[in-house]
C-alpha cells in the first residue's frame, strides 16, 4: 500500500504532506519526483535508485511515510451521543414561517428542482414551538447558558409568535441565561419590535448584500419595486439613533455575487457611515442553479485574488489596507485557519472521522413549522435523510447517529484522501438521493484543492519569515 | 443543626457536593431548582448523571414552606434567578424559615481572626512559614463539583474518626460546614501575585495559630493545568501559587472522564511534583467529560456529565500501578479512602 501522503511544492522548495503525522515535510527535489512517481504508480520503490530508498528508509525510521489509514469511520462523539443528546443540547433554531416577503434572486426557496422546499404560508404553532422547548430545555441541563432564535422565511411576519415565545422562554428556562437571536431582511421592522429587541437584548442578523444597485438586484419584493436597500438601511439608521444597545448587537451578513464587481462593495461602507461600527461576515454565492445564473466571472475572480493579496501583505507584511472591515471579513477565517498552523501528531490511528460533522442536535437544533427537528437551518427540509426527530417523539437517536457518522457513506474515498483532517463537509454537502448518499466528486475535488493550497501558503508564509529553505 | 428541617435553593450540578456533605451528616433536607434547570421532578443525582439518591427535586411552587426550619441560600444566584429568589426569600420570611444566605462575600468571624492574626505577622515582619499541620490539596484537571464533593468528604471523614479538620475553599456555601474562605486578596487581581502567595501563607499561619486543627485541607480553585490550546484553564496558577506557599502532605487529583490511561497520570504526577513537590496520591476518576480542541467555546464552559455506572470499573484496571485510581462517588470508597489516607500519617 502506498504512503498516506501529499505532494506539493513552493515557488522554491519541494514538501509532502503527511497524513498520519499531520506535518509538512521538507524534501529536495530528486526525492519529491521518485515519491511522486511512486504515488502516481510510475514507479516501484523496488525499482528505484539506493540512495533514494535509504532517504526513504530514514524517513520511516523518523515516523513518516506511514501507510496506515483509518480502518474504520466513526466520529469521537459516537458513543456519547446519547449523553450530549439528553444533556448538552445548546441552542435551538425555530422556523417561524415559510413565508417570505422578499423573493431574493438566489433563494434556494424561491427556484429549485424539488431539492428543497418551496416559500409558503406555512408557519409554525404556539404549541409546536412550546413542545420543541420543552425538550430543548429537558435536554440542555449540562450547560448554563442557551440560545433561542428565531428564523424563517422572514421571521418579522410572525412578531407575534416573537413576543410570545419570548415570554414563554422567561419561565420555561428560568434561572437559565437564555439568548435571543434573530436572522432577518430587516424590512419588516417598527418601532415597537425594535424596542422589544433591545428590551430582550436581540442579537440580529441582518442581511445587506452590498451597496443600493448590488443588493437590489438579487434581494427585491415579492411584490413591489421599492428598493430593500433603501429600507433596511433607513431601518437600521432608526436602529442606531433610537435603539443604541440593539444597534450594538447586530451584524451584517452579506452575500458576495460572483457576477459583479467586487469592487463595488467596498462603496457599501465608503458611502454609508451608520456600518462603521457594524459587524460583517461574507460568503460568496455558490453556483448551484441549472443555468449557471451566479457561475464567477473571471474578473471577479481576479480581483478576489487581488484583494486576497493585500490582506496577506497586510496581515504578514504589516502593509497598510484600506476598506480593512468588508476585506477582512472576506478573508478573516481563512487567515485565521492558516496563522494556526497544523497541528502533528503520532499517527491518524484506525478509528476516526474526517472533520465536519458537529454532534447534530447538540450543538445546533431546527425545527421546522411541522415540528421536524433538524440538525441546523441549512439542510434541506425535502430530504427524510435530514430529520433527526420531532416535537412528539423527540430526537431519534439512530437518526442523528447516521448524520453524525455521514462519511461512513464516503467511506472508501474518505480514508485514502489526503484532506482527511481538513474535510469540513457535513450532512449538508453530501447528495442524498434514495438509496444512494454521497457528496458530489466536484466538491471533493474543489476541497481537496483548497486543502492543497492551504499546505502551499502554509509552508510560504514559513519560508518567508525564515528565509531560508528548511525542514518542517 | 441535625435536628432541623432545611430547604436549600438553587439546586444544580454545582451543588451536588454540598447536598452529598447534608446526607453524609443526616441532615433533613429538600432542594428547590429553577424551572430553567431541567431538574424539577428528577432525582437529585440526575444532576451529574449520577445514581438516584431517593429525593426528587422540587419547583418553587411545589413547596410547603412551613414544613422546614431553615433554607441555604447558596452563593450561585444569578440575574436569571433573582426574581424567584426574592418571591422564596419572601416565603421563607413569611414561614419563620431561618435565611442561610450565602449570597455574599463578608468575612465570617473565623476569618475576621485569621485576618488579625495576618495583620500581627505583617507588623512583626514574620518571615515564610512552613506549616507544621497535615496538609491536603484536593484539585481538579478542570474546576468542576468534585473537588468541593471530595474535598468536604474528606473532611466529614475525618471528622467522624476524632480529627479536627480546618477546611479552605473558594466556595461561600463551604460555611454551612464550618469551612473557611481564601483570603480575600488571593485570587484578587489588585494584588500581586507575589503577595497574594504571601498571605495565603500568613493564613495557613493563622489557621495553625488561632484553630489549631490536626488536619488543613485546602480545595484548590480553577483547574490545576492548562486544557489545551483553546481552553488555558487558568492555567494551573492558583495551584502553583498554593504550591509556593505551602507543601502538601496528601494530594488528591479529580480527573475528567477523557483521559484515563497509566501514562497520562504518570506524566501528570510528574509535573505535579515539581509544581507542588509532591506526587498525586489518590486520582480520583469524574465522570465529568470535556471537549478537547474544541474552538466552540460554548462546549468549554462546562462539562458533560456521563452516566456515572461506567467508573466503577475502572480502579480495578489501575490497581498494580504505583498510583491509587479511585471513584470516590461511592461513600463506601469514600470511607475506605479516608482510613488509608490516616493511616499513611499514624
Amino acid at each position: 500500500m502506498k504512503p498516506l501522503i501529499h505532494m506539493f511544492k513552493t515557488e522554491n522548495n519541494y514538501y509532502f504532506y503527511d497524513v498520519n503525522r499531520n506535518e509538512n515535510v521538507h524534501i529536495d527535489e530528486e526525492v519529491y519526483h521518485s515519491l511522486d512517481k511512486i504515488l502516481n504508480g510510475e514507479i516501484d520503490e523496488i525499482s528505484i535508485d539506493e540512495k533514494f530508498k535509504m532517504q526513504f528508509d530514514e524517513l520511516r525510521r523518523e515516523g513518516y511515510l506511514s501507510t496506515n489509514r483509518i480502518r474504520e469511520i466513526k466520529h469521537p462523539a459516537t458513543d456519547l451521543l446519547d449523553t450530549y443528546l439528553s444533556r448538552k443540547m445548546k441552542m435551538i433554531t425555530i422556523q417561524l414561517t415559510q413565508n417570505c416577503n422578499l423573493r431574493c434572486e438566489y433563494c434556494p426557496y424561491t427556484e429549485n428542482n424539488g431539492t428543497e422546499r418551496k416559500h409558503s404560508n406555512k408557519k409554525i404553532d404556539f404549541e409546536t414551538i412550546k413542545k420543541a422547548l420543552l425538550i430543548f430545555r429537558d435536554n440542555s441541563i449540562d450547560n448554563d447558558n442557551v440560545s433561542v432564535t428565531f428564523y424563517g422565511g422572514e421571521p418579522l411576519l410572525e412578531f407575534d409568535l416573537i413576543r410570545k415565545t419570548v415570554d414563554y422562554c422567561k419561565e420555561l428556562f428560568s434561572g437559565k441565561h437564555v439568548k435571543f437571536s434573530l436572522t432577518t431582511n430587516a424590512t419588516l421592522f417598527t418601532k415597537e419590535i425594535m424596542e422589544f429587541f433591545e428590551k430582550e437584548k436581540f442579537n440580529l442578523l441582518i442581511s445587506l448584500d452590498g451597496p443600493k444597485h448590488l443588493n437590489d438586484k438579487n434581494r427585491k419584493f415579492y411584490n413591489s419595486n421599492k428598493s430593500v436597500f433603501d429600507k433596511v438601511v433607513k431601518n437600521i439608521q432608526v436602529m442606531k439613533d433610537s435603539y443604541k444597545s440593539l444597534f450594538n448587537n447586530l451584524s451584517l451578513n452579506m452575500v458576495i455575487d460572483p457576477t459583479t464587481d467586487l469592487n463595488d462593495y467596498l462603496s457599501l461602507f465608503r458611502e454609508n457611515k451608520i456600518l462603521d461600527d457594524v459587524r460583517v461576515r461574507t460568503t460568496i454565492l455558490d453556483d448551484y442553479t441549472e443555468d449557471n445564473r451566479f457561475k464567477s466571472l473571471d474578473s471577479f475572480v481576479e480581483q478576489y485574488c487581488e484583494l486576497e493579496n493585500k490582506y496577506s501583505s497586510h496581515i504578514f507584511e504589516n502593509k497598510e489596507l484600506t476598506d480593512e472591515r468588508f476585506i477582512e471579513s472576506l478573508f478573516f477565517r481563512k487567515t485565521q485557519d492558516l496563522l494556526e498552523d497544523i497541528e502533528k501528531t503520532n499517527s491518524l490511528g484506525n478509528v476516526g472521522c474526517p472533520s465536519g460533522p458537529c454532534v447534530p442536535g447538540a450543538q445546533r437544533l431546527f425545527v421546522d413549522v411541522d415540528g421536524k427537528f433538524y440538525p441546523c437551518e441549512r439542510v434541506s427540509e425535502s430530504n427524510k435523510f435530514n430529520i433527526i426527530g420531532n416535537v412528539n417523539e423527540g430526537i431519534m437517536i439512530e437518526e442523528a447517529e447516521k448524520i453524525l457518522n455521514i462519511a461512513k457513506y464516503n467511506s472508501e474515498k474518505c480514508k485514502n484522501c489526503f484532506a482527511f483532517r481538513e474535510c469540513g463537509f457535513c450532512i449538508n454537502s453530501y447528495e442524498k438521493e434514495l438509496d444512494k448518499v454521497k457528496v458530489s466528486n466536484q466538491m471533493c475535488e474543489s476541497r481537496r484543492n483548497t486543502f492543497h493550497k492551504k499546505l502551499i501558503n502554509l509552508q510560504t508564509i514559513k519560508e518567508k519569515k525564515y528565509n531560508k529553505s528548511f525542514r518542517g | 443543626m441535625n435536628d432541623k428541617r432545611y430547604l436549600f435553593y438553587p439546586y444544580s450540578n454545582d451543588s451536588y457536593g454540598f447536598i452529598r456533605g447534608l446526607i453524609s451528616l443526616n441532615i433533613d433536607f429538600d432542594v428547590i431548582s429553577p424551572d430553567g434547570y431541567g431538574l424539577i421532578g428528577k432525582d437529585v443525582g440526575y444532576a451529574i448523571n449520577g445514581k438516584d439518591i431517593g429525593k426528587k427535586v422540587k419547583g418553587f411552587n411545589g413547596v410547603n414552606f412551613s414544613a422546614y426550619d431553615a433554607i441555604i441560600i447558596s452563593e450561585d444566584i444569578s440575574e436569571s434567578n433573582k426574581s424567584e429568589l426574592t418571591k422564596i426569600i419572601e416565603k421563607s420570611k413569611k414561614n419563620n424559615l431561618e435565611i442561610l444566605n450565602y449570597n455574599d462575600d463578608a468575612e465570617y468571624e473565623k476569618e475576621l481572626i485569621l485576618r488579625k492574626s495576618m495583620k500581627r505577622y505583617d507588623k512583626f515582619s514574620l518571615p515564610f512559614y512552613t506549616p507544621e499541620k497535615l496538609i491536603i490539596l484536593v484539585g481538579g484537571i478542570v474546576e468542576t463539583i468534585d473537588n468541593f464533593y471530595v474535598s468536604l468528604q474528606t473532611k466529614i471523614g475525618l471528622e467522624k474518626m476524632g480529627y479536627r479538620v480546618e477546611m479552605i475553599t473558594n466556595s461561600n456555601d463551604g460555611r454551612f460546614f464550618d469551612c473557611i474562605k481564601y483570603p480575600k486578596e488571593f485570587m484578587s487581581s489588585k494584588i500581586s501575585s507575589e503577595e497574594q502567595i504571601h498571605k495565603l501563607n500568613k493564613y495557613i499561619r493563622g489557621i495553625e495559630d488561632e484553630i489549631n486543627p490536626h488536619i488543613i485541607i485546602m480545595d484548590i480553585p480553577k483547574g490545576m493545568i492548562k486544557y489545551d490550546k483553546y481552553y488555558d484553564n487558568s492555567f494551573g496558577m492558583y495551584t502553583f501559587m498554593i504550591g509556593q506557599s505551602v507543601r502538601p502532605d496528601y494530594l488528591i487529583v479529580n480527573t475528567l472522564n477523557n483521559y484515563i490511561n497509566e501514562e497520562y497520570f504518570n506524566k501528570l504526577s510528574d509535573y505535579f511534583e515539581v509544581i507542588l513537590g509532591k506526587r498525586v496520591d489518590i486520582f480520583n476518576i469524574s465522570n465529568s467529560f470535556f471537549e478537547n480542541d474544541s474552538t466552540v467555546k460554548s462546549m468549554l464552559e462546562k462539562p458533560m456529565y456521563l452516566k456515572y455506572d461506567n467508573l466503577q470499573k475502572i480502579p480495578a484496571l489501575f490497581e498494580k500501578m504505583n498510583f491509587k485510581v479511585e471513584c470516590l462517588y461511592e461513600q463506601k470508597r469514600v470511607d475506605s479512602m479516608v482510613k488509608e489516607l490516616i493511616g499513611n500519617f499514624t
